[in-house]
């Protein structure tokens, strides 16, 4: 034996191990989930695996050679070449990707969609001319799903949009979007003039800078986006004039129109915002409800005035018979319910008033009023309900027993005595005189008033300036 | 080495006659592997351009010597093998070959044909050794480097089919002449009849 066929021989089992390592990278390649192909550039199929024999009905020994343009029907094939050439014409491409949708069962007219890599491969010795992998994914359950999540998404009261790099709408994803914004066709529409252009005229001049800033981000870095996205109008009245009508009733194209929310995500690739998603939301309902609800409380807010102005004496600032009627009323009660132990009533009235009035005018006699009023308000608790009952006179209604009500009008009464009231350049003091009494049970209140009014008149009986207090 | 007294003619001829060797061995082994004798041998080398993908499969198996080096490549498909082949291995019909039967089939059918090359060559006193054949997916032909030279080595490429009754089997060969003075005698040996010891190769 030769000294070359001894160094065959000791090849041989290296080339076994060759072969088996082949044939497994092979069976991995036949195997590989998706349809794997490798075509030269005349389009005749060089190697196809088992999916792509089966999914086309070809015999895999009948691969070779088969011209993968018989597989198309003559427009999907029109769009296939288009991506190829664009790799085979540009030099500095590797690959190119894209989806295009396939019968794979010609007789059945089945149609499949697939993501296709189409990849540009070393040409070997270049018998076949150049050569291309072509791996397609079949992405029917991706587009099943899609489907079901749209379903959801149109039957959403939102308005879900895309638009492409040019500002224009490419696709709708709810069917409410059609019923928001008054149009059935937004194909390839410009977005700018479907949502903005009909209240152009009400638009701040930040927010037509803010709807340049949205066509400015398209196609540019996601950095421009975030950046300028705060500037972008997401709160606008939305409503179309119609122009028949437009100068005839503007008021009822507005009580039509819809205050719109609007969100915007950016479909990035490769660090480039090549879409924007839109999300229109109508919040209408919410917005007319808020000001319903704001409307209702100014008028509550004025009725509170106009309630409080009846029930508050606009001189002294204590409260009127009026509210008496029904405050006390509701203090007595609780009090014939057990709910309160007692309810004592002091009741006042200014010494010599009727002097201060004829001596220094009614005006001085109400500058009189007010300040010991002011004395009443400050002592009494947030409890007690103090009443300017007539005239000259005070109630105050205290939820205690009498000796606390004593305590309070003795209170009352020496700081009135302490009062010095400046009129012009003199100064002049008053007194008070007071009965107090308890309330007992389902007392009317006019009685109640009485008892508390025969001990006031002993009080002035007794040389005024005093508090008389029984049961 | 490429001697330089000899001329363009004579390098033709020899080259020429170690194609009719290889063709001739390989018809002869398919012919005796096959047992069908009407296998006939067309050339293709001026129909198809050399480097093309030619089968699914090809089974491939070095020749090599001091003087000579033949790449010899059969391309086929399971199913042009499984028509001639399954009387063989004693089936009914074509379908119960198994892909293993096939491969060895092939593998074999080079061995062969190799085998051959061998004889004739030691004929010419030309010692030379065979590999074991191998068996991958046609497509690997891609690879295969059919680039021409004439010095210092002399490499050229030839293609031929056999065929009988729309079985086609396709044949490649590269040849690498190392030494063309070694070869000069095999232009007169005459191919013999039909050879029936083929156990000497097997």
């Amino acid at each position: 034996m030769s000294n070359i066929n001894q160094d065959i021989q000791a090849s041989h089992k290296i080339l076994t191990l060759l072969e088996e390592a082949n044939l497994h990278s092979e069976y991995i390649l036949d195997t590989i989930p998706g349809v794997f192909i490798i075509i030269n550039e005349k389009f005749k199929i060089l190697r196809g695996n088992i999916e792509f024999s089966q999914m086309f009905g070809i015999p895999y020994e009948n691969i070779l050679h088969t011209d993968f343009s018989s597989l198309f029907d003559k427009e999907i094939w029109a769009l296939f070449v288009k991506h190829f050439l664009i790799l085979h014409h540009d030099d500095n491409k590797k690959s190119v990707q894209f989806e295009l949708s396939i019968q794979v069962q010609k007789k059945l007219g089945i149609e499949k969609p697939f993501y296709w890599h189409l990849t540009k491969m070393h040409s070997g010795n270049g018998a076949e001319g150049n050569i291309y992998t072509l791996m397609g994914e079949d992405i029917s359950q991706l587009r099943e799903s899609e489907k079901k999540l749209l379903s959801i998404f149109s039957s959403i009261p939102l308005g879900i949009l895309t638009i492409n790099e040019k500002g224009l709408i490419e696709d709708t994803y709810s069917n409410y979007l059609s019923c928001l914004l008054g149009e059935d066709d937004f194909d390839n529409k410009s977005f700018k003039e479907i949502i903005f252009d009909p209240i152009r005229e009400d638009l701040t001049r930040d927010e037509r800078k803010g709807i340049e800033n949205i066509l400015l981000c398209l196609n540019n870095d996601i950095h421009i986006f975030e950046m300028m996205m705060p500037s972008f109008p997401n709160q606008i009245f939305f409503y179309k004039a119609d122009v028949d009508d437009a100068c005839l009733n503007l008021k009822t194209e507005i009580e039509k129109g819809k205050y719109l929310k609007i969100s915007y995500k950016p479909v990035v690739y490769e660090g480039i915002v090549k879409r924007l998603l839109i999300i229109i939301e109508d919040r209408s309902t919410i917005i007319r409800a808020e000001k319903e609800e704001a409307k209702a409380k100014e008028i509550k807010e004025k009725s509170k005035a106009i309630y409080e102005t009846a029930i508050r004496d606009p001189l002294t600032g204590l409260y009127t018979r009026l509210y008496m009627e029904e405050a006390v009323d509701e203090l007595l009660k609780q009090c014939n319910n057990d709910i309160l132990d007692q309810v004592s009533l002091l009741l006042f009235d200014i010494d010599h008033f009727k002097a201060v009035n004829d001596t220094y005018g009614h005006d001085i006699g109400d500058v009189v009023l007010k300040e010991v009023a002011s004395v009443i308000l400050s002592l009494v608790g947030e409890e007690d309900i103090p009443i300017r009952f007539g005239g000259e006179e005070f109630l105050v209604f205290i939820p205690k027993e009498i000796t606390a009500g004593f305590s309070l009008a003795e209170k009352i009464r020496t700081k009135v005595e302490n009062l010095v009231i400046n009129i012009g350049e003199k100064t002049i003091g008053v007194t008070i005189s007071g009965g107090i009494t308890a309330y007992l049970p389902y007392e009317e209140v006019n009685q109640f008033i009485k008892r508390a009014d025969t001990l006031l008149y002993q009080a002035k009986e007794n040389g005024r300036n005093q508090n008389i207090y029984a049961l | 080495m490429l001697d330089k007294q000899y001329s363009t003619e004579q390098l033709e001829l020899i080259k020429n006659k170690i194609i009719d060797l290889i063709q001739h061995a390989a018809l002869e082994r398919i012919r005796l592997h096959s047992r069908i004798d009407d296998f006939e041998l067309a050339d293709q080398r001026t129909i198809i351009p050399p480097g093309t993908i030619l089968g699914n499969w090809m089974a491939l198996i070095l020749v090599s010597g001091d003087a000579l080096r033949i790449t010899f490549k059969l391309h086929f498909s399971h199913a042009a093998i499984r028509k001639i082949a399954y009387p063989i291995y004693g089936k009914s019909s074509a379908e119960e070959l198994s892909k293993q039967q096939i491969f060895d089939f092939v593998k074999e059918l080079c061995n062969l044909s190799a085998g051959y090359l061998v004889q004739i060559f030691e004929d010419n006193h030309l010692h030379i050794g065979i590999s074991l054949p191998l068996c991958t997916r046609g497509f690997y032909e891609l690879y295969a480097d059919y680039s021409p030279s004439s010095y210092p080595i002399i490499k050229y490429s030839h293609i031929w089919s056999m065929d009988y009754d729309a079985i086609q089997i396709l044949g490649s060969a590269i040849i690498e002449i190392l030494d063309i003075s070694a070869l000069e005698h095999i232009l007169e040996y005459e191919f013999l009849e039909a050879d029936d010891d083929e156990m000497d190769f097997l």
